[in-house]
């Protein structure tokens, strides 16, 4: 085992004291503790990961099993623990991340009465979220699944008196548990046929099935709905704009940097899956490339700060499917890695924005930041050239790895698309940055109480700025470390870390000069505010991301609710029917009443008579 | 002496004995009744046990002697129960238990 159960176990650990002890313990010791035990998981996870790199690399696996979960149908499931070189990218930014915005935290939340339990609940997601990744099959990954669902519902309705905290709440575990029914059904059916759920058991099993056969593609295809609802793939996309109703801090670690790419995870984990069902995988690049051009569309009008960065979420994840449908698992690693960094920054500068205006999320109301908080002004621009692919920075390399690997494996459209969005990534990130940091300010009441955030939220943000330039290093690194996790498979013969031809990468960047450009003309030079286009027609239906809830609205909630309505009404009506059968029987219970008239001589009397008339009746008829 | 003299006798105290139990108020004197309504019904399975020469009769009627005798502990102590609550002993007045 060497240290996984300590990985997994000090979060949770964490999760359990502070729920226990939460009403006793200060706000401070509370976050101090929560950050402390990441702090140590983190150090630990490193450890494994180094013992991980000794290991020659034919058998660069640390396992073990706990104990037996089930037995009594088919072959037993234990409670394995699995880390190889791919859950070990994973651990590090859960863990490493994770780490960084607990200690944010402690500075956004220190006003909040519940600290205790925020702290609790963002402990039990790191739990969770390890579980996932350290499953060693595929029950015990459903567990984490379901787990991180958990705490994500309870972070999103963290502030449980707003009641559009609780409806997002609400909406995204519907959501989430839409696509653990998929996953359920599809880790069944593996199960069912080849009696193991572990990685090993069925990879091995399916190195010798040939590609084609319809079980492996709906199999697959019921995986890749739980991944859809998980990390927000378009139809599934619509609760992640609306989960940002959470903290912020909860917005950067569960709804940007980790559990929204535990999709990404599994899917990859999969390959062997994905290259018997080729069909399948065709269809996650081509989901993704649309869900990564819709959702940059649906950011271009966005007026809330946070929800602009929720479609440029949803969008960088359709990147990693690109890279996931064309088989380029490697880049697509590397391009969670490098956006756990710039997107947890961006979602951790806004947090400071929004601390220093009291709340405030419009970015009407924003403007001319950068003189009240250079810091934290500076660590935006990082993470939005680095988002925007400008070269230099983390982001341009693993996307240019995604869309040159696209091109290279024949997928033209998808680069295209690619490429096109990374422009539209450009225009809606630099108007973000522009509206918020740049220009006059818009409010001046809350300009003036503008203050630059303390260290304990300036450092974490610092420290991932430098990961988002420095982050572009992982790259050759990933391509050696994963190495040995896709070899040891078929299925995974693009996973090397290529660029394409030269023109494509300057045809992106050229996009996303374009994209600078424009929102720098529009923005800056022409002083457009936030809420410029987007009041009526296109604009505003770009704002409700093209209608998708009205859809969802009028495809799903609203037969349901018609069906709930007419379930309840064959209810009342059963329980009317009920109702009346009991009065009837009380009714004349109450009838039967005098009878009982509390006189024994009585009672001893019709005992009596009735047994007389008894041995009468037999008297007479024998 | 014949069998269906004695079964007549039995017969003629079971019904002296169901005669007291409804008539009397008294609990007591009911208790005594009921007593009576036992030991007919002994009496019977003693004459036919010697008629047909089964020890089954003779045991039932050990048996009837010890339950009564059961019945006597828990009997008693409810009417001195209920002569220690109330002045009179009256099996009419007591009837709180009516619907």
């Amino acid at each position: 085992m060497t240290g996984l159960m300590e990985i997994v176990g000090l979060p949770l650990l964490g999760a359990a004291t502070l729920m226990v002890f939460k009403g006793i313990l200060p706000g401070r010791m509370a976050g101090i503790w929560g950050s402390l035990l990441i702090g140590a998981a983190f150090a630990l996870a490193l450890g494994a990961v180094v013992h991980l790199g000794t290991l020659p690399a034919g058998h660069r696996v640390v396992t073990g099993t706990l104990f037996t979960w089930t037995t009594g149908f088919g072959p037993a499931i234990g409670w394995r623990l699995y880390l190889d070189p791919l859950s070990a990218a994973w651990i590090l930014i859960v863990t490493g991340v994770g780490f960084l915005i607990h200690v944010y935290s402690n500075g956004y939340m220190a006003d909040d009465p519940d600290i205790g339990r925020f702290f609790a609940e963002l402990n039990l997601f790191i739990f969770a979220m390890l579980l996932l990744v350290l499953a060693g099959n595929l029950a015990i990954l459903l567990i984490g699944w379901a787990l991180v669902g958990l705490s994500s519902y309870l972070l999103i309705g963290f502030w449980y008196e707003r009641p559009s905290a609780v409806r997002a709440a609400k909406k995204a575990f519907v959501v989430n548990t839409l696509g653990d029914v998929g996953m359920l059904i599809g880790i069944v059916l593996l199960y069912q046929r080849f009696g193991t759920v572990s990685y090993s058991g069925l990879f091995a099993a399916m190195q010798h099935a040939g590609p084609g056969s319809a079980f492996f593609t709906w199999t697959a295809i019921l995986l890749y709905i739980g991944t859809m609802a998980k990390s927000a793939q378009f139809p599934l996309h619509l609760w992640l704009a609306d989960a940002m109703e959470g903290p912020t801090p909860v917005s950067a670690l569960i709804h940007a940097a980790t559990m929204v790419t535990a999709g990404v995870y599994l899917m990859i984990r999969l390959y062997p899956l994905l290259r018997l069902a080729p069909g399948v995988a065709e269809g996650i690049g081509a989901i993704g490339a649309f869900t990564a051009l819709f959702a940059a569309s649906a950011a271009v009008f966005q007026r809330d700060i946070k929800r602009a960065l929720a479609y440029s979420t949803v969008s960088q994840l359709g990147y990693m499917f690109i890279a996931v449908g064309v088989g380029a698992y490697a880049a697509g690693v590397f391009h969670f890695m490098t956006h756990a960094f710039f997107k947890a920054l961006l979602f951790l500068a806004a947090g400071s924005v929004i601390h220093a205006l009291a709340g405030e999320q419009d970015m009407e109301r924003m403007g001319g930041l950068f003189r009240k908080m250079p810091v934290t002004a500076v660590s935006f621009l990082v993470a939005t050239l680095a988002i925007t692919g400008i070269p230099g920075f983390s982001g341009y390399f693993s996307k240019e790895a995604i869309l040159g690997q696209a091109f290279q494996s024949g997928h033209a459209v998808l680069w295209a698309v690619g490429a096109f969005t990374a422009g539209l990534t450009a225009f809606y990130m630099f108007r973000v940055f522009v509206l918020t940091f740049l220009g006059e300010p818009r409010d001046q009441a809350l300009y003036e109480h503008a203050h630059e955030a303390p260290w304990v939220m300036t450092v974490p943000v610092v420290l991932l700025a430098v990961l988002s330039i420095a982050g572009d290093g992982l790259g050759g690194w990933l391509d050696r470390w994963l190495a040995p996790t896709f070899h040891a498979y078929l299925g995974a013969a693009a996973y090397a870390i290529r660029g394409g031809p030269l023109w494509t990468t300057a045809v992106a960047v050229v996009l996303a000069l374009t994209g600078i450009a424009a929102a720098g003309l529009v923005y800056a030079v022409q002083k457009k505010g936030a809420h410029a286009g987007n009041e009526y027609g296109v604009g505003a239906l770009g704002l409700q991301a093209w209608g998708s809830d009205a859809v969802w609205n009028w495809a799903a909630v609203v037969p349901f609710k018609l069906l709930g309505n007419g379930v309840r009404r064959v209810n009342t009506g059963f329980v009317a029917v009920l109702d009346r059968v009991a009065g009837e029987v009380t009714a004349f219970a109450d009838d039967l009443r005098p009878i009982q008239t509390g006189q024994l001589r009585r009672y001893v009397l019709s005992m009596m008579v009735g047994t007389v008339v008894v041995l009468a009746y037999f008297l007479v008829r024998f | 002496m014949p069998t269906d003299w004695v079964v007549a006798l039995a017969g003629a105290v079971f019904a002296v004995g169901a005669a007291g139990v409804l008539v009397r108020k008294n609990p007591l004197i009911m208790f005594m009744s009921a007593e009576m309504m036992w030991n007919a019904a002994a009496l019977a399975f003693v004459a036919y046990a010697r008629q047909f020469h089964q020890m089954t009769g003779q045991v039932m009627a050990f048996v009837i002697v010890a339950t009564a005798a059961a019945e006597v502990g828990i009997g008693l102590a409810l009417i001195v129960w209920i002569y220690h609550r109330r002045p009179r002993l009256d099996v009419d007045e007591i009837s709180e238990m009516k619907g």
